[in-house]
């Protein structure tokens, strides 16, 4: 079906392109949104999870009996208790739902219980004897390479490894750099902990009311684990307090369903905040060594990277984020000649999976690092060489795909270049809230000097490499009170985003009504796919537009019916129109009549690669640069970032608020990972597992955000639109730390920065 | 879990005596905390927000007694001008939720190293007020803070107050944090000037098991200030002496590697901080001379 | 996101000892861990099972590789579930 140029359609009020507020805004705001862990419901169980102190451990046994006569208990279950596969996972099912013999991280899940009170349950706990060997844990993925570190699974340490081989592997370039880099282990902090509550049926299933990404893939794990048919584990999403990746593995859904159906009684858990940082998986700790060479003019020649990716103790989606991070090493520029080795190992420390960025985040790190070097080398401007190497629609990436349009590498350089720096201003005597520090007072200004920097990064918007990757909606048309009514059921999970809006936005647009109900999302429809790698606008968005359509072209085939009209048909204004006239009010049109259709749509495929690495693995790119200011107190590693500006591409605005929070959430989330979010382990134990010392920005750490968006249509997309949520985290992080070098002079091959590496302080490893 | 909520002083202390192993509560921002992370389940918590004599503070020949459930917000808005150096540590505590709930009793209950209260009480010299049904006893502060989260409060004892002269001359409180705001000091400097006394009292925080008082270079600026007449003449420090100062204070804290900072940083910032606080009141200090 | 790059197929295997065999004999059981884990495909899926997955071919000749192993040991029953991921109409083709 051809797409008429978005121009030409009538304007619906609240339709895409305008800001609409969200609906759950007043109450969140209000603290009044039912977030999952406020689940209620009488005569519920509170469920608790016994985890394993141990990084790396035997199990001998495990007792119970002193736990199962405590007054208030009513189930203590251990892996002897799950009804089916006792393995999940996204990928390859290889974490335990309950450890049997042996626990590989520090914080796996033993054993459950299910008491009337959430501190019996807790106390509970305390009385379940685990016999543990403990175990010399495997600390980090180099170690995990070594010939006699102990094999974590029955197949080894090996998690999975993609390489990506372009061009002349012999290549040799006049001028060449060299770096190591490494990123820490970031978390996703998001701000609700991991909370359901079960209800067993009365059929034999259960209804879970949950916080989640994606209904239907944690559906068919439960079911899996549980050993029911999926329909009879039906899934409500429940309202969710951010994700960010951290919720697409399961947490506490199997758990349960498995009290609750031990129980038949309703069970709810709710994971403390310490809790949390055990119960979900986190982005990949890497260490990366690259090798660029150029021409004297700055022309690239050749990439060689060696990446190195911690998995932690289970496969998570690793495999994908190994993937990931092999075709995105080179960064969004033409690289004749690359070869990529992208390795990821399993471990002892916590597993490590999806979070906003996906593999691209270090990679660029690393990659604009690389830029940087080659540009001082040759003593060129920043921008000049990215610009030098951009690529452009028609050539090929790495990995072999061809580069589609759009792909503004150069123009969003350009732009970000172009925008006014910050006024330089003296730095003694500044309001301190102005200065590195803040009002902790520790500058008026003395050892303050400024910084400058650029990064450029992309990202694989949908998911990739063959995945059959689709979403399901169903809108129905209706007359309610005397109105026209569009109700909208999908499965897509709103995490905070703003997916809720866009879906009303949509058919407002298509359907030329102004009463739009977007209903709770739950698995009573298909599958909506994953509300992550920046997709559900696109995917999700496709069909409830497509489902609209067909809505429409019924409408179309009433009106004709009743009034015998038949060109230029039109929805506007809550009227049916033919060629600008109006023929019915559409509440006319529709009568008694309901129409509904349901929409499966399906993205262009994707490939996987070949043994080369070389394939059309990816759906859609998106792009943006940053431009970040910092202020650093030099003199004790203290760095205040003044301001970020940025280009991106989005192709279509949706919703112009909506794509400004996600920016500026997006760069903060950047700007943590630059300058302080790193979760701490020593040994394979987590040092720092509360938000007391997981320290992520705050207001006044967050600059102003300078914003230029462009709008390239995407032909193959709806509305022409690209996903927006991933690529403002991707580049501003290597923008903060290029502008913090160029403050300092110091080399910063480790994120996040800390204050010692600034002033040159031998740090340890 | 018993909750005991006394309503005066005399109750207070009597039910104190009688369950010893009760946790005392007033803003709750470090029990609460405690409790959340399951680190510690009191058998009792015994509440002192209803006790006049811990809520409020006073003030009689230029000396302050304020009360041990003074928040950090009151210390900002009613005591800003008479201690400054703890006005602004105030500042640096937490959001501004934990400023209206939190105590600077609290943080001598705590006695955390990073408390951000302590360093200012030590730079001029406090005394604990501390009260049992036996009577009261005035610990000086240094005394009063033993160890890493340890004190000199016997079972049956409650902080009730502090002592502390209000500001005769320019005082400062500098802290380090990887962010903006609500940090917990990776390390901390007070300072404060005696011009009476011709004293310079300086304290480290969060850079040792205790807050550290560096003597030695408080000993040598006082010298050096006296030496050259400074106190009279208000004139400049000379910069060799300042980074002499720094240089003393980084020598005199005893820091940690942990999850916060390295030692190496923390001796490092310690010394920065303490010659730019010093530079900052003695500026202030000449200044108020015009 | 989450992973897309989904094991094409998988194979649980469950080896039962002989029922003479002593009863702590875990022979049949080692022998198939050791064979499924020299594929590179393998991972625990519970006390006595084992997880293969990854492309079709090689999850195929695995499991038949690990029955003989475990049969060859002594194991009177091997339980195989193959499932294919790719094909599951929850994510595949619907």
């Amino acid at each position: 079906m051809t797409q008429a140029p978005i121009r030409e359609r009538a304007v619906t009020p609240d339709g895409i392109g305008e800001s609409v507020g969200r609906p759950d805004g007043v109450p969140k705001v209000k603290g009044e949104f039912e977030y999952s862990s406020d689940l209620h419901v009488d005569g519920m169980l509170w469920g608790a999870t016994l985890r394993s102190p141990h990084p790396h451990a035997s199990i001998h046994s495990i007792d119970t009996s002193e736990t199962g006569t405590m007054t208030g208990v009513f189930a203590v279950l251990t892996h002897e208790d799950v009804p089916g596969r006792k393995v999940y996972g996204m990928e390859i099912p290889d974490q335990p739902v309950l450890a049997w013999e042996k626990v590989r991280y520090q914080g796996e899940a033993v054993a459950l219980v299910a008491a009337d009170h959430p501190e019996t349950a807790r106390r509970a706990l305390e009385k379940i004897r685990v016999d543990y060997e403990v175990l010399d844990p495997v600390t980090d993925a180099e170690a995990a390479m070594a010939e006699d570190a102990p094999r974590l699974h029955l197949s080894g340490n090996v998690l999975r490894r993609v390489d990506v081989g372009h061009g002349d592997p012999g290549a040799t370039a006049e001028v060449v750099v060299e770096g190591e880099y490494e990123v820490g282990m970031q978390d996703q902090a998001f701000l609700g902990p991991e909370s359901g509550l079960a209800i067993p049926h009365g059929e034999g299933g259960v209804d879970l009311y949950i916080s989640t990404q994606w209904l239907h893939v944690d559906q068919d794990q439960v079911a899996e684990s549980l050993g029911l048919p999926p329909e009879m584990v039906r899934l409500t999403l429940s309202g969710v307090g951010g994700a960010f990746g951290g919720r697409e593995d399961l947490s506490m859904q199997i758990h349960a369903c498995m009290l609750a159906l031990h129980t038949s009684r309703p069970v709810k858990m709710v994971y403390g905040r310490e809790e949390s940082f055990y119960g979900h998986v986190h982005r990949h700790p890497a260490k990366m060594r690259y090798e660029h060479g150029a021409t004297r003019d700055g022309q690239l020649v050749y990439v060689r990277a060696n990446l190195l990716f911690d998995g932690g103790a289970y496969a998570s989606s690793s495999n994908a984020v190994c993937l990931n991070a092999a075709t995105f090493a080179c960064g969004p520029y033409d690289v004749p000649n690359a070869q990529i080795e992208s390795h990821m190992l399993y471990t002892n420390n916590p597993p490590c999976g999806a979070m906003r960025g996906f593999g691209a985040v270090q990679v660029c790190f690393a990659h604009e690092a690389q830029m940087d070097k080659l540009a001082e080398k040759l003593g060129m401007d920043s921008v000049e060489i990215r610009m030098k190497n951009a690529i452009e629609p028609g050539m090929k990436f790495p990995f072999g795909q061809e580069v589609p349009y759009p792909a503004p590498v150069r123009e969003i350089l350009e732009r970000v270049r172009a925008m006014p720096l910050p006024q330089e201003r003296e730095s003694m005597g500044r309001d301190l809230r102005e200065l590195p520090g803040g009002v902790s007072n520790t500058t008026h200004g003395e050892g303050v000097r400024r910084g400058v920097g650029y990064a450029v990064g992309f990202k694989n918007i949908g998911f990739s490499a063959g995945f059959d990757d689709y979403s399901t909606a169903r809108v129905s048309l209706s007359v309610e009170d005397g109105k026209p009514v569009a109700r909208v059921l999908t499965a897509a999970a709103e995490v905070g985003q703003g997916l809720v809006m866009v879906q009303a936005q949509i058919a407002r647009t298509e359907l030329g009504v102004e009463n739009v109900v977007v209903e709770t999302a739950d698995t009573r429809i298909g599958s909506a796919g994953s509300t992550s790698a920046s997709r559900q606008t696109y995917v999700t968005g496709a069909a409830v537009k497509e489902a609209c359509e067909k809505v429409r072209e019924r409408v179309f085939d009433l009106a004709r019916e009743e009034f015998g009209e038949s060109d230029g048909l039109a929805i506007e204004d809550g009227n049916v129109v033919s060629d600008g006239l109006v023929v019915a009010p559409l509440a006319e049109v529709l009568g008694d009549a309901e129409i509904s259709e349901t929409v499966e749509f399906h993205h262009r495929a994707t490939h996987p690669l070949d043994e080369n690495g070389q394939g059309d693995a990816h759906l859609q790119f998106a792009f943006a640069a940053h431009r970040a200011v910092v202020e650093v107190d030099t003199e004790l590693g203290l760095a205040r970032v003044v301001e970020v500006a940025t280009a991106q591409d989005v192709g279509k605005i949706i919703n112009p608020l909506a794509l400004e929070g996600q920016i500026e959430g997006g760069i903060a989330q950047g700007l943590g990972l630059a300058l302080m979010e790193e979760i701490q382990i020593d040994d394979g134990r987590i040092q720092n597992a509360s938000f007391t010392d997981y320290l992520i920005p705050t207001i006044l750490d967050m600059p102003p955000v300078k914003i230029e968006i462009l709008e390239l249509a995407d032909p193959e997309a709806p509305y022409g639109l690209k996903g927006v949520g991933e690529p403002p985290t991707i580049a501003s992080t290597p923008a903060i730390v290029a502008a913090l070098r160029d403050a300092t002079d110091r080399d910063l091959a480790r994120i996040p920065v800390r204050p010692e590496h600034i002033v040159g302080l031998e740090v340890k490893p | 879990m018993e909750f005991l909520q006394p309503a005066d002083l005399r109750e207070v202390l009597e039910t104190k005596a009688a369950h010893p192993e009760a946790v005392p509560i007033f803003g709750g921002t470090d029990v609460m905390v405690d409790l959340n992370f399951d680190r510690e389940r009191p058998g009792a918590v015994l509440d002192l927000t209803r006790v006049p004599e811990i809520r409020e503070w006073s003030r009689k020949d230029r000396r302050l007694r304020v009360g041990a459930g003074v928040t950090y917000t009151r210390a900002i808005t009613e005591l800003g001008g008479l201690l400054p150096g703890l006005a602004m540590a105030s500042r640096t505590v937490g959001s501004p939720q934990i400023r209206n709930r939190g105590t600077i009793g609290g943080n001598l209950g705590s006695a955390s190293p990073a408390g951000d209260a302590l360093p200012p009480l030590y730079a001029s010299d406090a005394g604990i007020e501390v009260a049992s049904v036996r009577g009261v006893r005035m610990v000086p502060v240094e005394e009063f803070i033993t160890g890493p989260r340890t004190n000199a409060l016997r079972p049956d004892e409650l902080i009730t107050a502090f002592m502390i002269p209000e500001a005769r001359g320019p005082q400062q409180y500098a802290k380090i944090g990887p962010r903006n705001a609500m940090v917990i000091a990776v390390c901390s400097l007070g300072l404060a000037l005696h011009p009476e006394s011709r004293a310079v009292g300086a304290c480290i925080g969060s850079a040792g098991p205790t807050p550290i008082r560096p003597h030695e270079a408080e000993g040598f600026i006082e010298g050096v200030i006296e030496e050259h007449g400074l106190w009279e003449s208000r004139s400049e420090i000379p910069a060799s002496a300042l980074e002499r100062f720094g240089a003393l204070v980084a020598e005199a804290a005893k820091p940690i590697d942990d999850v916060r900072g390295t030692a190496s940083y923390r001796r490092h910032a310690v010394g920065v901080l303490a010659r730019r606080t010093l530079t900052w009141a003695w500026d202030e200090y000449r200044r108020d001379a015009g | 996101m989450p992973g897309y790059e989904r094991a094409e197929l998988s194979a649980e295997l469950k080896v039962t000892p002989s029922p003479e065999a002593d009863k702590s004999s875990r022979e049949p059981s080692e022998a198939a861990r050791r064979a499924a884990g020299e594929s590179g495909l393998a991972r625990e899926a519970g006390p006595e099972s084992i997880m293969l997955a990854g492309g079709r071919r090689e999850v195929l000749e695995t499991v038949t590789k690990t029955v003989e192993a475990a049969l060859d040991a002594g194991a009177r029953t091997v339980e195989v579930r193959v499932e294919a991921e790719g094909d599951a109409p929850r994510f595949g083709n619907g």
